[in-house]
């Protein structure tokens, strides 16, 4: 198959390790439109956008610059399939940009190895290759109402917001609804869509993440019928699923017997007729149930 | 030449790489810290060629290392030498062989906060109860750095494997059955993993969250 475009695959740490299920229905849905994706050969942690960068900002600034450059080598756009991800190197790559003294640290330090920080790479998210690469029709074309049964809460994440300008904000989250449209899914309202889940807070305040945010979101995700909740970060999905663990298990607060959590990627996956064990969707921690009986 | 300008040359010259940087604690209070190695020569040099006057030690707990400074009076002027040790250990050697008066300073730092002067003659207590000896260190607190307690695995995994997720045995299992390939990053790549140190050292991180490379974990 000629590919339509070709990318340099940056998986971040959450996927490979604990959501191989996001990683394989990725390389599926990839193959099945014809976008070439490489993993990048000794990619880092992107480093993570709370813990590193508020340590030391240089390294954390760094090592982005690393991973950028490992992609910018291999002659390609870099895209990921978490918010986190995209907003480390989004972040670090207009720090590069803007910031003289930064950049002229970052470039000696690489220098020690060998590279030098990017200077035109493209990046990212999963969301936009679909939206934009592959496109919400052809998503529409292969759909064919697979989904319709299937009630969906969207959780795009805050990051999914980072954009150039205020007015591009909302364009990923957009697109993000549309491909969720386009697999056949139904979307229901809960009113707080752009609610953090709680995921940054949990490791300072648990209790608070858990029970102020995560329960709040989900509790109107359930009064408005949603069968799942879709996300586009391995962190939110391992905040919305873990959290319902512990919630139950630390709180007694449940949800019947838990709301699924998928990443967007295996519902377009699940969409276009890639079977869930193909993808491998029972890998997941929660439930899968509710997804299975609305196939 | 000004008399700060030759101490300064006469020091780079008498230790070399010992001389790790120059500095000023105030304008008129010039600072240079050492190597603890290289504690004594410096210190000798200060005595018998500038005719400096010890006027005492400081020692400061920095939660992972203790800070010594040594006030040197030289003519008109305050000079510091100061120099480290790692709390894990804890002992610097006794400038009291150079400055017989520096003896008393070294033990009240030992008394409260444990430090070991390797050379001191008279090591015993100066001003604790001798029943307090190896029991209270009253300025001593427990070794501490800017990571927290919640963060600690985070880091540490950061530094082991460049990633901050190890890979447990039911998701390689799962991996395997889903047929994906084997991941190309750090965590199996040991030539990239060692990049991620590289830069580490370049910019001071593991200095500054207190990495142990050789323990390959947090010093506390």
């Amino acid at each position: 198959m000629g590919y339509r475009k070709e990318y340099a695959m940056f998986w971040g740490c959450w996927v490979p390790a604990r959501q191989p299920s996001v990683e394989a229905a990725c390389r599926m849905v990839m193959e099945r439109f014809g976008v070439s994706i490489e993993d990048m050969e000794g990619a880092s942690c992107c480093p993570d956008p709370v813990v590193t960068e508020r340590l030391q900002r240089e390294m954390w600034l760094t090592m982005a610059a690393r991973n950028m450059s490992i992609a910018e080598c291999m002659g390609k756009d870099l895209v990921t399939v978490c918010n986190g991800c995209y907003e480390t190197l989004f972040e670090a790559r207009e720090t590069l940009r803007t910031d003289e003294m930064l950049r002229g640290r970052v470039e000696k330090a690489l220098s020690r190895i060998g590279r030098k920080p990017p200077s035109n790479i493209g990046l990212n998210h999963i969301v936009e290759v679909i939206g934009r690469d592959i496109g919400v029709e052809e998503i529409r074309r292969l759909s064919r109402d697979r989904l319709s049964r299937l009630n969906v809460a969207i959780h795009p994440g805050c990051h999914l917001y980072r954009a150039h300008s205020r007015e591009a904000t909302g364009e990923k989250p957009k697109m993000f609804e549309e491909i969720v449209e386009a697999t056949g899914a139904k979307e229901v309202e809960y009113g707080i869509k752009r609610f953090c889940c709680g995921y940054p807070h949990r490791v300072v305040e648990e209790e608070f993440s858990l029970k102020m945010m995560l329960a709040k979101k989900l509790q109107r995700m359930w009064e408005a019928g949603a069968d799942c909740v879709v996300v586009a970060c391995p962190a939110c999905n391992i905040q919305f699923e873990f959290g319902q663990l512990e919630l139950k298990r630390r709180y007694n607060i449940a949800f019947d017997s838990g709301l699924p959590v998928i990443h967007l990627i295996e519902l377009v996956a699940l969409g276009i007729g890639i079977g869930p064990d193909e993808f491998g969707l029972k890998t997941h921690r929660g439930p899968i149930e509710k997804i299975l009986s609305k196939l | 030449m000004s008399i700060e300008t030759e101490i300064l040359a006469a020091l780079r010259e008498e230790i070399g790489r010992g001389f790790i940087s120059e500095s000023r604690m105030k304008p008129d209070r010039p600072t240079v810290t050492v190597d603890r190695d290289y504690l004594n020569r410096a210190v000798r040099l200060l005595v018998e060629r500038f005719n400096a006057r010890l006027c005492t030690i400081t020692a400061v707990d920095l939660g992972l290392d203790f800070e010594l400074i040594y006030h040197m009076s030289i003519g008109g002027l305050v000079f510091n030498v100061k120099t480290s040790t790692p709390k894990e250990i804890s002992e610097v050697t006794s400038v009291s062989s150079i400055i017989p008066g520096a003896a008393s300073a070294e033990r009240e730092i030992h008394d409260l906060f444990n430090i070991k002067f390797q050379g001191l003659p008279d090591p015993r207590p100066l001003i604790v109860p001798h029943e307090w000896v190896g029991v209270k260190t009253p300025l001593r607190k427990p070794a501490s750095g800017i990571v927290v307690e919640y963060q600690k695995p985070t880091v540490e995994t950061l530094m082991q494997q460049g990633q901050v997720f190890t890979m447990p045995s039911t998701v390689k299992s799962h991996r395997q059955s889903l047929k994906l390939p084997d991941v190309a990053t750090t965590m199996t790549r040991p030539e990239a993993l060692k990049e991620i140190h590289e830069i580490a050292k370049e910019v001071g991180f593991d200095k500054r969250v207190g990495y142990d490379f050789e323990k390959m974990k947090l010093r506390y």
